[in-house]
């Protein structure tokens, strides 16, 4: 195995947990039915930040 | 003997880029002698989508949709705009006036691109059919226009010539930019699954490691993306709930064909275009160029689940279909019926783009 493709195994981990993180943290709450109506409602884009 | 084969390969990439620089020149004087006629400037087209992203480059994602319309720029993604933003500091240029001249630049090199892609994956179509119909179709309007298109058809050919040399990482690292191109730049991991489901096996471990590596690597554009719009508006899928604001909400495909159909005019001509871009794609899968085939079919589709408005512009800037197109003129008696048909429609499009028309956005 060349030098580089030491790291392979290393970064394959590392986007594996961001992806799983993303997943869990940021985009289940989104794909959630309530949510998907709430948005289209228009409500959210309405709503004051 | 080696040599004489590279020399070779060298003379043809020479004659591709001279080609495309020639083919480019002419859909500049086509669209020079357009607002020459029509009284405009040819670098102050910057409309539409345009806009949206030299807003993008200039504030960044709006943390709040639009009291009125409920608009906001999230449907937009962030690639093209980030290289607006990076020309615009190298020659401070004004952001609109970067779009349209980085679009021009990018629109050159995808032709040349096309041209390589299209050697690779169609050996019978000679380089000027691939190079005139990326350059002079109706719709490369939007090469000139501070679009993102240019910017996904030259990935688009960059991704599937790696893949066809079986360059993993290299699939991996343009798949990540294609990710953050556009929607459907998500979608060439269909075709990288295919070759690597074929080459598995009886690969070596680190071939095998590159795979599994490439792969992963071709989300990370989109999820970055997602990340970003989290943090600015609270909601990763803000992309594809924005929709809904320009009054497209998700649709089943087929109903927005047959509405299409159904509704006539212009509209009769973009459910036309979708079903022969369907037709294609099932052409280039049941020829065995799957990969091709799966990709544009998923481009296609996905786009028309929120209408039919912009798909001219999904349907013509995918390599894939252009391909077919590509195969179609590279028969003398077609080529000479439909070019003059194609720069005239592409005439057509630079007076309508001019005159501001909603239809052509």
């Amino acid at each position: 195995m060349g030098r580089l493709s030491r790291i392979y195994p290393l970064l394959i981990v590392a986007l594996l947990v961001f992806y799983a993180v993303l997943a869990f943290w940021v985009l289940h709450p989104t794909v959630s039915v309530a949510y998907f109506e709430y948005y289209l409602s228009g409500a959210q884009a309405a709503a004051p930040r | 003997m080696m040599l004489e084969g590279e020399g070779s390969r060298r003379h043809e990439r020479l004659y591709a880029l001279w080609l495309s620089v020639g083919l480019f020149a002419v859909h500049q004087l086509i669209e020079l002698v357009v607002a020459f006629v029509f009284h405009r400037h040819v670098l102050d087209v910057c409309y539409w989508d345009c806009k949206w992203y030299a807003g993008i480059s200039l504030h960044g994602y709006a943390p709040t949709a639009t009291a009125a319309n409920h608009q906001a720029n999230w449907a937009f993604f962030p690639l093209f705009p980030l290289l607006v933003l990076l020309a615009n500091a190298a020659t401070s240029v004004s952001i609109p006036l970067a779009s349209v001249l980085l679009g021009k630049v990018l629109f050159l090199f995808s032709i040349y691109a096309f041209i390589e892609f299209s050697t690779r994956y169609s050996e019978q179509v000679p380089p000027l059919c691939a190079g005139l119909i990326v350059a002079l179709s109706p719709y490369a309007v939007y090469g000139n226009t501070g679009y993102t298109e240019p910017l996904f058809l030259l990935l688009t050919c960059v991704f599937f010539v790696f893949l066809k040399d079986r360059r993993y990482l290299a699939c991996g690292l343009v798949g990540a930019l294609l990710s953050a191109t556009r929607v459907p730049g998500i979608f060439v991991v269909l075709p990288y699954a295919i070759v690597v489901a074929q080459h598995f096996l009886p690969a070596s471990r680190e071939e095998k490691l590159e795979m599994v590596l490439g792969g992963l690597l071709i989300p990370l554009g989109i999820a970055l993306f997602m990340l970003h719009l989290h943090a600015v508006t609270g909601d990763a899928l803000a992309f594809i709930h924005v929709q809904k604001a320009w009054g497209r909400p998700l649709s089943n495909p087929l109903a927005v064909i047959v509405g299409g159909f159904e509704q006539g005019k212009i509209r009769l001509i973009w459910a036309s275009m979708s079903v022969l871009a369907l037709g294609a794609s099932l052409f280039l899968i049941f020829t065995r160029r799957l990969t091709l085939g799966l990709f544009s079919l998923f481009c296609t589709l996905i786009p028309l689940w929120t209408g039919l408005q912009s798909m001219p512009r999904y349907i013509w800037w995918q390599a894939p279909i252009l391909l077919v197109l590509a195969n179609v003129i590279s028969r003398r008696a077609t080529m000479i019926v439909l070019m003059p048909i194609f720069v005239l429609g592409l005439a057509y499009m630079y007076i309508a783009w001019m005159a501001v028309k909603s239809w052509v956005v």
